[in-house]
């Protein structure tokens, strides 16, 4: 049996050295002469201003998860859209269960004041 | 017909729980009345019981099923035959001599209903224990008594000493347990069942070599409990305990239930001839050994623990020639004897304010005249002087080794007669003859015991003196107690020797005893030899003796040896909890091991920690030569695995996710590995 | 198209979970709406859920009903592990009340969580797919991360949260990449359909693609049921979370991983039964002695109980091993009556460090309890019940629990498997170590002196459950047998 993945086998070395190959050959191959100017981020941009790591307001992320949730509410109602005729009056229970839930963490998230933008 | 059999039990029970939840708040110093009603209680069933044996009952009866799944059953029953009886009867008599002496000498103490309390428990656990009909109720409270002889060693703990003893007690019995345990498991594994006539009636379908495992797995668990070697390490500590619960626990009931259980399993033990000529040899060497050391001690209580422990083997040898019913005999003469002899050193000890080395008494006789006379009579009986008990159950013993061809067993008993008899003599002339050695502050509080103490050793000094008695007929071992356990005991018969012989044999024990007492007296009344030059010609062995064969030390050498070489820290902490007298150890295992020790540190033990270190740095030289961001983490974890064996374990805890992560992953790839490698 | 649909029937044998699930909604909707004076009417209804919940799951009877397209099998063995999840449910909402209401941390969400962690548990046990299994552990996962990072104030318990998802997350992905190469190679997710696939095709069993398969699943349940080396997470997680967390996650998601492994390899994997057992087996090895030794070393008690518990998995590993066999009734009602034994002795012990305790998440050191049977005489007894039941010592239900796990083994040793008979004395050396560090504990207590060092936060819910948990623990170790052969009953349904 495991002769079948003999194949998987040398797919799997190949991918290690092929890697391993490209870097040690262009370490050995390309001509390198760092300099400072060379090493710097931006060569030829503007240098950044201030750390990049600044704190970000809390709430960016709880609205962004709450969008990401209803989106994917958004998602499974499409197919859910498409084939009602044939899931009939339990699809509709079904997803009317669905909904409620996400409602009751809706409900929740509005009351704690996770929608309020500036609190 | 014996129906009322689990009132024995339930009496102290009760008084255990009355003590227990309402001793400290409201009987306080009366806990001894409701522990002594219960074990009276107990002792009158017990004994209507004993008659009713006597005239032919017997029972066996299940109270509840245990029940465990299709197969196996355990259940909670009750079995009451002659060996049951006779347990009953040692336990009663024991246990209620002690709870009235206790009165007298618990007095004051602090926690005066703690000890009450736990006296009743210790008497419930025991009385279930021998009233037991299967294996796995033998087991439980095999551990009960257990239990409540940790509580009472370490009863004192503000004190460090007494503690660190029920440590080692626990330590000790916890190995012997381990193998009771696993024996019980076999017996359930190779029967279904563990119900004892169950057992006892298959055992014909038992092969030797399953029967021969299981005894020597049950037989390991008897040396744990019964004190024997190589486990007996706990028992001379154990005096740290109050005085009459040692001779109640570790003289006269819980160290014989190692015998019970063997006495109980007699048919099993039939199909194992190698473990009973083991448990004859084991008995034996314990008998000799344990009689040497208790030539030299100056403690008074700890010559009578390694008294205890050298009459155990005696039994143990008894048991081991086939001759169960000698053992019993011996069980039930030597529990009144000892427990005798604990209680009068405890009266001495009361009487000297809590002294007990003999060498600072003397004289004592006429200070204490009933604790003499009565210990007196437990010497002359212990020491093998006929008529009185001790002679007739010994004799018996070493005439059943003599006949079942364990010669060598036999010689090492009568030597260790020759001991007994001098050391206990030893023991009466230092404490109660020559010339007062006591200190002026001493001598002030120096006082005869109480009635509540001195009655009771009365009692069992009459006893200590006729108890013999239920094994004398002729011809020989036809008595009572011979007819009467012999019903239960699946015993060997080896043949009976020439008449002159057994008379030989039995005059040449007396005259042993007779040398060891005479010995004694010439060293300690006359002075006519002085045990010094008898110490100084006996050099090594008198230097062994007295530091007890440096067992202790040993067993602490193998211990901190398997650390060095285990390598763990954890370990290490862990001795420190548990074993007392590392530093001691160390000490003497230098002087003892010498130069054969400070080799073997340097050549194999330094070896060891060396390679280990080679290859660690070898690794790290590996790991600084095989550079890179990603082998670098693999190759710092592989030596960080090896690290941890030297340093610790915990170790490897990092805290870091990372680390545990790579951890999950390497074990991951380890499996799948080694499956497709097998694969 | 129509059998898609389930009947009431079907939906009714469910009754315990959609309470849950009901209640669990209900107290988040109503949380931001209580006045904080009012905060107690959440646990209120936890605790109303959860006996319900119970009460409807006693009335479901023995049959065995395949429901939901064969996604869930609602059975004795479901409802064996159902009743375990909600009696822990219910006394750890008892512990919670007070430590969280001293913490200021008394909130509805944690109800709530607590709730939805129990539904995960329920529906683990009771799916019969690898989907829902997945799903159902999914949903129990999610809600001990945020459990475990209840306390948000402390740095311990965001440290335990983030540790516990992230290795989480990494053996989840494994078991999803597990259960994708099984619907890969046998075209199914159904239990019973890729344990007959496998079995039809008899040259299937020696595949190596399925043989990963397994492993990866071993790996994602190893890592559940804190199988060495697949623990590391569980010493910092328990520590660091809220002791009232702790308790229940020492418990419930070990079940529930226990009870889901036992479907996945027995039925699942039943054809590849030579190799699972050999690698339960070792595993089982390195969990007991790793715990056990690990344990020793503890100077906290919280950190001792927690490697213990690594210990007990250990031993009920050995159930699984035994599971793979021919006496594999014998193994799985062991495995499951150990289950159930566990969770009385540690959820009782844990509430006994709620009672006792320092602050929040300062860990009580051995030395604590020095002397605590002269301060407090009733405590110091039922803790030591608890602890010589954690110990393993008769007459309680840890005995019990033990003696039949280890009886399995040496049964099976018996036939004549010598490594079996290996496997059992492992064991019992290592329930004898565990003895020194339990029994270590019980003599701090007993034997030593010691000031107050702790302070006492009485209650008494606290107290109800500590008396409780130790009552059972001797109940159920003297009148073992109605459990034991409900759970010999359970597993009938796997065989």
């Amino acid at each position: 049996m495991l002769t079948n993945y003999v194949g998987v086998l040398f797919l799997f070395i190949f991918a290690l050295i092929l890697p391993a190959l490209m870097i040690t050959l262009s370490k050995i191959i390309a001509p390198s002469n760092p300099s400072a100017e060379k090493s710097s981020t931006y060569e030829c941009g503007i240098e950044p201003l201030g750390d990049a790591n600044t704190p970000q307001s809390m709430h960016f992320y709880v609205i962004a998860i709450l969008f990401v949730i209803f989106d994917v509410e958004t998602l499974f109602l499409f197919p859910w859209a498409i084939s009602y005729d044939l899931l009939g009056i339990f699809g509709l229970i079904e997803m009317i269960i669905f909904i409620v839930i996400l409602l009751v963490g809706f409900i929740y998230a509005w009351k704690k004041g996770a929608l309020d933008w500036v609190s | 017909m014996l129906a009322y059999i689990w009132l024995i039990p339930l009496f102290p029970l009760l008084a255990f729980l009355a003590n227990g939840f309402f001793g400290r708040k409201f009987i306080k110093h009366n806990a001894h009345a409701v522990s002594i009603v219960a074990i009276l209680g107990s002792a009158l069933f017990s004994t209507v019981a004993f008659i009713a044996v006597v005239r032919g009952a017997t029972l066996h009866h299940n109270v509840y099923t245990w029940v465990f799944a299709g197969e196996f059953q355990a259940s909670i029953g009750f079995q009451v035959d002659a060996l049951t009886a006779t347990m009953l009867m040692i336990v009663s008599i024991v246990a209620t001599c002690v709870h009235i002496y206790s009165i007298g000498y618990m007095h004051g103490d602090d926690s005066y209903y703690r000890y009450f309390t736990y006296l009743s428990l210790f008497c419930f656990s025991m009385y279930m224990l021998v009233l037991a009909n299967n294996y796995l109720m033998l087991y439980v409270f095999w551990e009960g008594v257990g239990l409540c002889s940790y509580l009472l060693i370490g009863f004192w703990f503000t004190n460090p000493a007494p503690p660190a003893a029920g440590k080692k007690a626990f330590l000790a019995n916890r190995v012997g347990d381990f193998g009771f345990g696993l024996g019980v498991m076999m017996i359930f594994a190779t029967l279904g069942t563990l119900d004892y006539s169950t057992v006892m009636a298959n055992v014909p379908l038992i092969s030797t070599s399953t029967a021969t495992l299981i005894t020597l797995l049950l037989f390991l668990g008897a040396t744990g409990k019964s004190a024997q070697i190589p486990l007996y390490v706990w028992l001379p500590d154990a005096g740290e305990g109050p005085t009459p619960c040692s001779a109640l626990i570790h003289a006269a009931t819980m160290v014989t239930a190692g015998l019970y259980m063997i006495a109980r399993s007699s048919a099993l033990f039939n199909a194992a001839p190698f473990t009973l000529t083991l448990i004859a040899t084991i008995g034996a060497m314990t008998a000799l050994m344990a009689a040497s050391i208790a030539l030299v001690m100056k403690d008074i209580k700890k010559v009578l623990m390694y008294s205890t422990i050298s009459q155990l083997g005696y039994m143990f040898l008894g048991l081991g020639s086939g001759n169960y019913t000698s053992g019993i005999f011996h069980l039930m003469t030597h529990a009144f004897f000892k427990a005798l002899l604990f209680l009068g050193a405890g009266s001495v000890i009361h009487g000297m304010s809590g002294e007990r080395n003999m060498f600072v008494m003397g004289g004592l006789k006429k200070h204490m005249p009933t604790t003499w006379w009565t210990m007196f009579a437990a010497c002359v009986a212990i020491a093998g002087i006929p008529p009185f008990s001790g002679f007739w159950s010994k004799d018996e013993i070493l005439a059943s080794a003599f006949k079942s061809g364990n010669y060598i067993p036999w010689a090492m008993g009568c030597i260790a007669a020759f001991m007994t008899a001098f050391y206990m003599f030893r023991l009466l002339f230092l404490t109660f003859y020559g010339e007062s050695r006591v200190d002026e502050h001493h001598m002030h509080h120096l006082h005869e015991s109480p009635a509540t103490m001195t009655r009771p050793m009365i009692f069992l000094a009459i006893l200590a003196l006729i108890s013999g008695g239920v094994g004398i007929s002729w011809p020989l071992e036809n008595g009572f107690i011979h007819k009467f356990l012999g019903s239960v005991l699946a015993n060997q018969h080896h043949g009976s020797l020439p008449v002159t012989l057994e008379f030989g044999l039995m005059g040449f024990s007396v005259l042993i005893a007779v040398a060891g007492i005479l010995v004694a007296y010439l060293m300690y009344i006359k002075k006519s030899v002085s045990p010094e030059k008898v110490a100084g010609a006996m050099g090594p062995f008198y230097k062994l003796a007295l530091n007890k064969y440096y067992v202790d030390e040993v067993y602490n050498f193998i211990f901190i040896r398997g650390l060095v070489l285990g390598g763990g820290k954890f370990l290490w902490d862990f001795d420190a909890i548990v074993l007392d007298g590392i530093v001691n150890g160390i000490r003497h295992l230098t002087i003892f091991i010498g130069n054969f020790s400070w080799n073997f540190d340097i050549w194999i033990v330094d070896g060891i920690v060396n390679g280990v270190r080679e290859v660690i740095l070898f690794v790290s030289y590996l790991s600084a030569l095989v550079d890179g961001n990603i082998v670098d983490g693999l190759v710092n974890a592989v030596a960080d695995g090896i690290g941890y064996l030297g340093k610790g374990y915990r170790k490897v805890q990092t805290g870091f996710v990372q680390n545990y992560m790579l951890i999950m992953a390497l074990g991951f790839f380890v499996i799948i590995g080694a499956y497709f490698v097998i694969l | 198209m129509a059998n898609l649909l389930p009947s009431v029937q079907d939906i009714l044998l469910l009754t315990p979970e959609i309470i849950i699930l009901l209640s669990g909604l209900l107290i988040l909707l109503i949380t931001p709406f209580v006045e904080p004076k009012y905060q107690r009417i959440t646990p209120s209804l936890a605790i109303a859920g959860s006996l319900l919940a119970f009460i409807a799951s006693q009335s479901l009877g023995a049959g065995h009903r395949v429901i939901l397209n064969g996604m869930i099998s609602v059975s004795l063995y479901s409802a064996f592990f159902q009743n375990i999840f909600l009696i822990v449910n219910f006394l750890v909402v008892l512990l919670s009340l007070t430590y969280l209401e001293e913490e200021f941390a008394n909130m509805g969400e944690y109800y709530a969580m607590l709730m939805f962690a129990t539904l995960g548990m329920m529906l683990m046990a009771a799916s019969s797919d690898l989907l829902s299994i997945f799903l159902a552990l999914e949903l129990m996962s999610v809600s001990l991360y945020i459990l475990a990072g209840y306390f948000r104030r402390h740095s311990e318990s965001n440290e335990a949260a983030i540790k516990y998802y992230l290795t989480g997350v990494l053996a989840s992905a494994f078991m999803l990449y597990g259960i994708s190469l099984i619907y890969g190679i046998t075209g199914t997710t159904n239990l019973r359909a890729v344990g007959d696939f496998i079995g039809v095709s008899g040259s299937l069993a020696r595949d190596p693609a399925l043989g990963m398969a397994m492993l990866m699943l071993v790996m994602g349940f190893g890592f559940k049921i804190a199988a060495v080396p697949f623990h590391m997470w569980l010493p910092d997680v328990y520590e660091g979370s809220p002791t009232c967390v702790t308790a229940f996650m020492s418990v419930g998601p070990k079940a529930a991983g226990f009870a889901a492994v036992l479907r996945v390899f027995y039925v699942g994997l039943g054809s590849l039964r030579l190799e699972w057992t050999v690698i339960f087996a070792i595993l089982s090895v390195l969990t007991m002695t790793t715990g056990n030794l690990l344990a020793l070393t503890q100077k906290s008690v919280k950190r001792m109980l927690a490697y213990s518990s690594i210990a007990h998995a250990g031993y009920a590993i050995l159930g699984l091993t035994v599971a793979g066999t021919a006496l594999e009734g014998a193994g799985m009602s062991s495995l499951l009556f150990y289950m159930f034994s566990y969770l009385f002795m540690n959820v009782g012990a844990f509430a006994v460090l709620i009672l006792l305790r320092k602050k929040a998440l300062t860990s009580e050191s051995l030395d604590d309890f020095n002397g605590l049977a002269q301060r407090a005489p009733f405590l110091a007894f039922l803790m030591a019940i608890l602890l010589l039941s954690l110990t393993g010592l008769p007459p309680t239900v840890g005995f019990v629990g033990k003696f039949y796990v280890f009886g399995a083994v040496i049964q099976v040793a018996l036939t004549g498997n010598g490594f079996y008979g290996l496997l059992a004395v492992i064991a019992v050396v290592n329930a004898a170590i565990s003895a020194f560090y339990y029994l270590r504990l019980l003599m701090n207590i007993y034997l030593k002196d010691g000031a107050e060092t702790l302070t006492w936060r009485y209650s008494h819910s606290l107290m109800f459950v500590i008396v409780f948990s130790a009552l059972a623990t001797l109940y159920f170790g003297i009148f073992p047998g109605s459990i034991l052969s409900l759970a010999q009953q359970s597993v009938k349904i796997l065989l």
